[in-house]
């Protein structure tokens, strides 16, 4: 699986390394919302890896690949390694760069922004939505292509989004059985408020039971993800 | 010995189209053409044996095992070559070489170097630089670099020059001196066939018109020429295909030796080519 991880590197490379420059610089701007440097983090992951598949369908080497000695399995599961790797790679940039430019910018605006960054649960978070991003649109990308997929995968996280707001609102306003989640000072700033949000769990969970269950919901997340895809995958025709 | 390819009863629906009950056996140690007008159902068939396409119904074993089952052992010991090598286009043949090798364990670095320089294909250059005949020639040193014992190559000479065909075909050849390889070479260039093959199967409509040795079906087919006449009601279980024109008549027979019996020396009977039999099976039954 890693030579496919290799092969994906071989033609993706250059592109990956903008999407890192581009990121670098996007952080020394004093932007003051950590939500931003947050979303954008993310995406470098989904962006990396988005990369990857257009290069593939643009240069129509599915089958190609599919003709070499492996199986479909392998060729998802090669997938899922790699966004896996993206996702580590992410990490390393977004926090390793997070670390000297708060040591650096004393400025209030990169403090803000760059801030709520510098935390285990900003971490946790981070791989937490890149997992949640990779599984929820490869199935889609597996069923429907890249541009229905996209397509399916971008309404899927409109709807999950209203879904989330309209629950909360219906059990903290209505119901009254929670109290609100999106208070004024969460919206101020929103990636501040999830960090402080992830961080409530953490103290009432335990960090131990915190992490076992974010690690937990993550691999059911991503097994049953990959499990669809390689169900789409194998029915395939070139 | 067990046969290179064997497929019996293999079905594939389209919907518009269908590949019905196609049987026929590629034995090791020989080339197997795969002929057939365009949309017969040849790329079809490749792809049904790479596991690219997904069979309704038959059975495909390659050197005796069945692909499905056994489709990582079976692919490393077949290489390929599709009717368009696509290929990452920004990457260079190096770097194309480097994300194909290391799925095969018997790649030979030694042997992929002396086709590209053999070839004439510089390294570093990018792909997308390369003429369609220089794209075939890589996709061919990919599929010749791993040692494969057998060879799949779909419609590998159309849009090319003669002297790459040529090129070609004298690798082809080559390759299968080495006693045990076999090679699968659909095409529409029949005239390629003619010098090379073996074996033809011939298909048509998504069936299998026939399947023999080569020299059998040059041996026997024939065409016939002559008047209206043999257009008679005792004649016409001769041809496979026949062409009217105002005052003459051309047919295909693929029983040469019993037309010559039967029609004497009032007609002019020839060998048929594999062009003269793709022609007339396929539309040989109207006026020109």
């Amino acid at each position: 699986m890693f030579k496919l991880c290799t092969k994906d590197y071989l033609a993706s490379r250059w592109l990956w390394l903008s999407i890192a420059v581009l990121y670098f610089l996007y952080i020394f701007q004093p932007l003051g919302q950590s939500l931003m440097v947050m979303a954008f983090g993310a995406m470098t992951v989904f962006g990396a890896l988005s990369i990857t598949l257009i290069y593939e369908e643009q240069n129509r080497t599915e089958a190609l690949y599919a003709s070499l000695p492996l199986t479909r399995r392998q060729i998802v599961s090669g997938r899922y390694v790699l966004a896996g790797l993206l996702a580590l790679a992410g990490a390393v940039l977004i926090f390793g760069s997070a670390v000297p430019a708060l040591a650096l910018l004393k400025a209030p605006a990169y403090q803000s922004a760059l801030g709520p960054l510098c935390s285990i649960e900003a971490a946790i978070g981070y791989l937490f939505i890149a997992g949640f991003l990779v599984a929820g649109f490869l199935p889609l990308y597996y069923r429907f292509g890249l541009a229905k997929g996209n397509l399916a995968f971008l309404s899927g996280l409109v709807a999950l989004g209203l879904g989330v707001a309209g629950i909360e609102r219906l059990a903290s306003k209505t119901l009254k059985i929670i109290p609100p989640l999106f208070t004024p000072d969460f919206l101020k700033d929103p990636g501040r408020g999830a960090v402080d949000l992830l961080r409530s769990f953490r103290e009432a969970l335990g960090f131990p039971l915190f992490i076992a269950l974010t690690v937990m919901i993550l691999a059911a997340l991503v097994l049953l993800s990959l499990r669809l895809s390689v169900r789409f995958y194998e029915k395939k025709e070139f | 010995m067990e046969n290179a390819i064997e497929i019996k009863g293999l079905n594939k629906d389209y919907g518009d189209f269908r590949l019905q009950d196609v049987s026929f056996t590629v034995p090791r140690g020989y080339i197997m053409g795969l002929i057939g007008p365009n949309g017969a159902g040849k790329t079809t068939v490749i792809k049904l044996i790479l596991n690219l396409l997904r069979r309704d119904g038959g059975e495909v074993r390659v050197f005796g095992r069945d692909i499905l089952a056994h489709e990582v052992e079976v692919k490393s010991r077949i290489g390929f070559v599709h009717d368009t090598p696509f290929f990452f286009e920004h990457l260079t043949l190096r770097k194309l070489k480097d994300t194909v090798a290391p799925f095969y364990g018997t790649w030979d670095d030694r042997i992929f170097h002396r086709l590209m320089e053999e070839f004439d294909l510089p390294l570093r250059k990018r792909f997308s630089k390369l003429s369609r005949g220089m794209k075939m020639k890589f996709a061919l040193a990919l599929a010749l670099s791993h040692q494969a014992e057998l060879l799949i190559l779909d419609e590998p000479t159309s849009g090319l020059d003669p002297v790459f065909r040529r090129e070609l075909l004298a690798r082809l050849s080559a390759f299968i001196q080495d006693e045990g390889k076999s090679v699968l070479f659909s095409t529409h260039i029949t005239s390629d066939l003619e010098r090379i093959a073996d074996f033809i199967t011939f298909i048509d409509q998504g069936g299998i018109v026939f399947s023999a040795p080569k020299d059998e079906i040059l041996e026997k087919w024939a065409v016939i020429k002559g008047g209206s006449e043999l257009l008679a009601e005792e004649n016409r279980k001769l041809f496979r295909g026949v062409r009217r024109r105002e005052f003459s008549v051309q047919g295909l027979t693929d029983d040469g030796a019993r037309a010559r019996q039967h029609l004497g020396k009032d007609v002019l009977i020839e060998k048929a080519s594999l062009e003269d039999i793709m022609f007339y099976l396929t539309r040989g039954n109207g006026h020109v």
